[in-house]
């Protein structure tokens, strides 16, 4: 029987109504849903309506209105909404291992200096981590420079984790925001820094943008943030391939040992910008660093990270072997 | 007092009901209330679009749910709740594929919003792990099933 002998709507002789054949397809697994598409037309028509991906919205436990409706009134969003319910897209954490509980998994150490970067469990010299709804059920644990520039790397292939160009395209103003929590110990200050980069294939930086700070010793946890925007203006958008987070830090004090900075609760996420948000971005301007912070981060630390800090040259192939 | 109503299929069956299980179909809620203005005691409501067969079928479900809690209209704000699969439900739904579209179309015309979710979601498990050739060959053989069932 080929696609189109058959209508659709008529199954094992029962013709069904147009609202309980959605119904039936809301409520197929989310992803199996694309296979259905190759099933006949009807099928087909059924799941690029906003209404089908209402209910299977709803029956994944995503908020609807959570979507900006100038997604929602694009005319290829269900290729979106599959994402948003498939992949999360609007909900995950893309980052993997956030606080180091299976060690450096999925990270890549760009630069190990000093008496290295380490996990503790918990973390030493400090209070707890609070509690926060979202990492339940996970012990405490995080990293925890020394005193030379430590910096771990997470690589994410966009494609891979569901934001393909067509997607981002769709869903484009948006922005990266990676936050994370970050301490120090009761005797030790520590440097931190943030570079959120997103990459072509050969790994040269399209645009980045990043956080620094010095934070003194007996620093209980604070949330420290960077976002990254990708906006209409954005160049060489269709180069775009991969997001890195590096996630920076040492001591204050130059001490042997691990008494620097500790971060955990590593999180990127993707988030849709309105039009107003969009507004008050300047382009191509992303970072503005803390004036007295420049004669740490401008050095060679930076210049082996970031060339220049500009935007365009490859940060990782003059990055120094350890 | 029961409040008992009569309830004809397409085949002309009439089947007695209790009014509060036929209200779990809000079809019949409308009518009881708003065309018989809550004076309904032994009115016959005909329901041509179901037969005999999967009207009985949903009866029994009604019955069997009667005690459910009433769903809250949705606001506007609120996810939607999925209705409970019990293993009653499960059992219930072992019936051939015509049966089991018929109380799909029957759920959806008596607008009863917990079994059209109970009956859907079991289609929907018929198609999983199927490809989409064999999802079209599933769904379109047994045509003369219902039939027979009649």
């Amino acid at each position: 029987m080929s696609i189109a002998d058959w209508n659709g709507f008529e199954l094992s002789g029962i013709i069904l109504p147009d609202l309980a054949l959605e119904n039936i397809l809301a409520s197929v697994q989310v992803n199996e849903i694309l296979k259905l598409r190759e099933v006949c037309q009807v099928w087909r028509d059924i799941i690029q309506r906003r209404t089908f991906w209402k209910i299977v919205c709803e029956r994944n436990g995503i908020d609807w209105k959570s979507i900006p409706s100038r997604i929602k009134e694009h005319k290829r969003s269900w290729i979106v909404f599959y994402a948003v319910c498939n992949e999360r897209i609007f909900q995950r954490n893309f980052i993997r291992n956030h606080s180091g509980h299976s060690q450096f998994d999925y990270w890549q150490k760009l630069q190990d200096g000093a008496d290295r970067i380490i996990v503790e469990s918990p973390p030493i010299g400090i209070d707890p981590v609070p509690t926060d709804a979202e990492f339940m059920g996970e012990n405490d644990s995080a990293f925890v420079y020394s005193y030379d520039w430590g910096v771990l790397q997470q690589k994410l292939n966009l494609k891979d984790v569901g934001l393909t160009k067509e997607i981002m395209r769709t869903i484009m103003p948006f922005q990266f925001t990676a936050t994370q929590m970050i301490g120090t110990r009761f005797d030790c200050g520590g440097c931190f820094c943030v570079v959120l980069c997103l990459l072509d294939k050969n790994g040269t930086a399209l645009s980045f943008n990043m956080f620094d700070t010095i934070i003194p010793p007996g620093e209980n946890w604070m949330q420290t943030t960077c976002a990254l925007n990708v906006i209409d203006e954005f160049q060489r958008f269709d180069d775009i391939e991969s997001l890195a987070i590096l996630i920076c830090g040492k001591d204050t004090q130059y001490w042997a040992g691990n008494y620097g900075i500790k971060c955990t609760r590593i999180s990127v996420k993707l988030k849709c910008l309105s039009q107003e948000e969009v507004l008050r971005i300047t382009p191509h301007v992303n970072y503005v660093s803390h004036p007295q912070n420049a004669h740490i981060f401008i050095g060679n630390f930076w210049r082996s990270i970031l060339p220049n800090r500009s935007v365009g040259r490859c940060p990782y192939s003059r990055a120094p072997r350890h | 007092m029961s409040n008992m109503i009569y309830l004809q299929s397409s085949d002309g069956d009439i089947f007695e009901t209790d009014a509060q299980i036929a209200k779990c179909s809000g079809t019949i809620r409308f009518m009881l209330e708003d065309c018989y203005m809550g004076e309904y005691e032994g009115v016959l409501i005909p329901l041509p679009n179901v037969n005999s067969a999967i009207l009985r079928k949903v009866l029994k479900w009604a019955d069997h749910h009667k005690d459910d809690p009433v769903p809250i209209e949705d606001d506007g704000h609120s996810v939607k709740q999925v209705s409970v699969f019990s293993s009653w439900d499960a059992e219930f739904l072992e019936v051939d594929q015509g049966t089991l579209f018929g109380l799909v179309q029957a759920a959806n015309y008596l607008d009863i919003q917990g079994l059209l979710d109970v009956t859907c979601k079991t289609v929907a498990n018929k198609i999983s792990g199927k490809t989409a050739d064999d999802i079209r060959n599933t769904l379109t053989t047994n045509q003369n099933k219902f039939q027979d069932f009649i």
